[in-house]
């Protein structure tokens, strides 16, 4: 008898023991094995901070061969009218307007991803505000400060942030 | 008595099926469990290749901009380019698909991107290495992007363009 109680518990201890095992690899495979980001992190750290930098070179050819880093200085600077662009015979907000919205439809919204561009000065007046879907969660954002004016007392700041979610 | 010991025999034998079929069991779920494991490594290490890919064409130098020899992030230069995609055909198999692998990588022009006045290949745009392996034989493909600056020196200009690279899993 004392013989049949030791083999039951034996076989108790056995069955304790497979279904531990059983519990451990559902924890390692589906509770810990999280999703590597690396790549989305990278792609979207990369991709804020080079639309910025390489936004703010580009060459607006339909006004004055301006940059549109001159472009924005130019319209944060002044009050409206704001200057022309002779050769689209618009000013410079509108230029600044329709090319910002070329470039991010054919970047970001052809692509389905979300983002918020702004353009204000000292963080509060408007200069430019556009976005596509909108980032309630996580974002990744890049922000480059423009001096407006000489004595640096205005400053515009550009902000992209990329959402982390496609949009609809 | 020995009909006791039949029973016992016949519990014995029951236990062990049972035992086996646990240990079946598990053994098809790791299996399963490694293969998905195996299956998420491959897809991950795509995407670290794409980002790997993205990078390297970035900086190379038959493209990248330079003033005053000190090179320039992030930036193409538009004379480069015509004569880099012939070198990129001529040398691709000895010397840039150890690079790039099987990979498709493009550069397009955003703004002004103006049809009548082309700065980039014969449509604003320029393949620049193609390596695709045949559909049937495609797994997976990771499609990355960076916003890059399109350099023309001859008339001082910027323009937006973006680099496209797209890397592939085949069979």
């Amino acid at each position: 008898m004392n013989r049949k109680s030791q083999m039951e518990m034996l076989g108790l201890a056995l069955v304790v023991m497979l279904i531990s095992i059983a519990m451990l690899f559902v924890v390692r495979f589906m509770v810990f094995d999280t999703p590597d980001e690396a790549k989305t992190d990278y792609t979207e750290t990369e991709l804020a901070s080079n639309f910025i930098s390489t936004l703010l070179e580009t060459t607006a050819s339909n006004c004055r061969d301006l940059t549109f880093t001159e472009l924005f200085q130019d319209v944060a600077s002044g009050m409206p009218p704001y200057s022309s662009c002779p050769e689209a015979s618009k000013d410079t907000m509108q230029v600044l307007t329709e090319s910002l919205t070329t470039i991010l439809m054919n970047t970001f919204e052809i692509k389905g991803i979300g983002y918020e561009f702004n353009a204000t000065t000292n963080g509060l007046n408007p200069v430019y505000v556009y976005h596509r879907g909108s980032c309630p969660g996580a974002r990744t954002r890049r922000q480059f400060p423009i001096p407006v004016d000489a004595s640096g007392a205005i400053i515009l700041e550009v902000t992209l942030n990329i959402c982390s979610k496609q949009y609809e | 008595m020995k009909r006791k010991s039949q029973i016992q025999m016949g519990e014995t034998i029951a236990i062990l099926i049972i035992f086996i079929l646990f240990v079946s069991f598990g053994l098809i779920f790791y299996a399963r469990m490694m293969e998905q494991g195996n299956q998420d490594k491959r897809e991950e290490s795509l995407e670290l290749w794409a980002v790997q890919v993205a990078q390297k064409a970035s900086f190379l130098p038959e493209l990248q901009c330079s003033e005053e020899n000190v090179r320039k992030d992030n930036c193409i230069d538009l004379l480069k380019i015509t004569k880099a995609a012939e070198i990129f055909d001529q040398r691709k198999i000895d010397y840039y698909y150890p690079m790039f692998g099987l990979a498709n990588i493009t550069i397009i022009e955003i703004f002004p991107n103006d049809p009548t006045d082309i700065h980039l290949g014969t449509d604003n745009y320029v393949e620049l290495y193609t390596e695709i392996p045949p559909n049937d034989k495609m797994l997976k493909k990771e499609s990355t992007f960076i916003p890059i600056t399109l350099k023309d020196y001859a008339n001082k200009k910027s323009y937006f363009g973006i680099l496209s690279v797209e890397v592939y899993l085949s069979k």
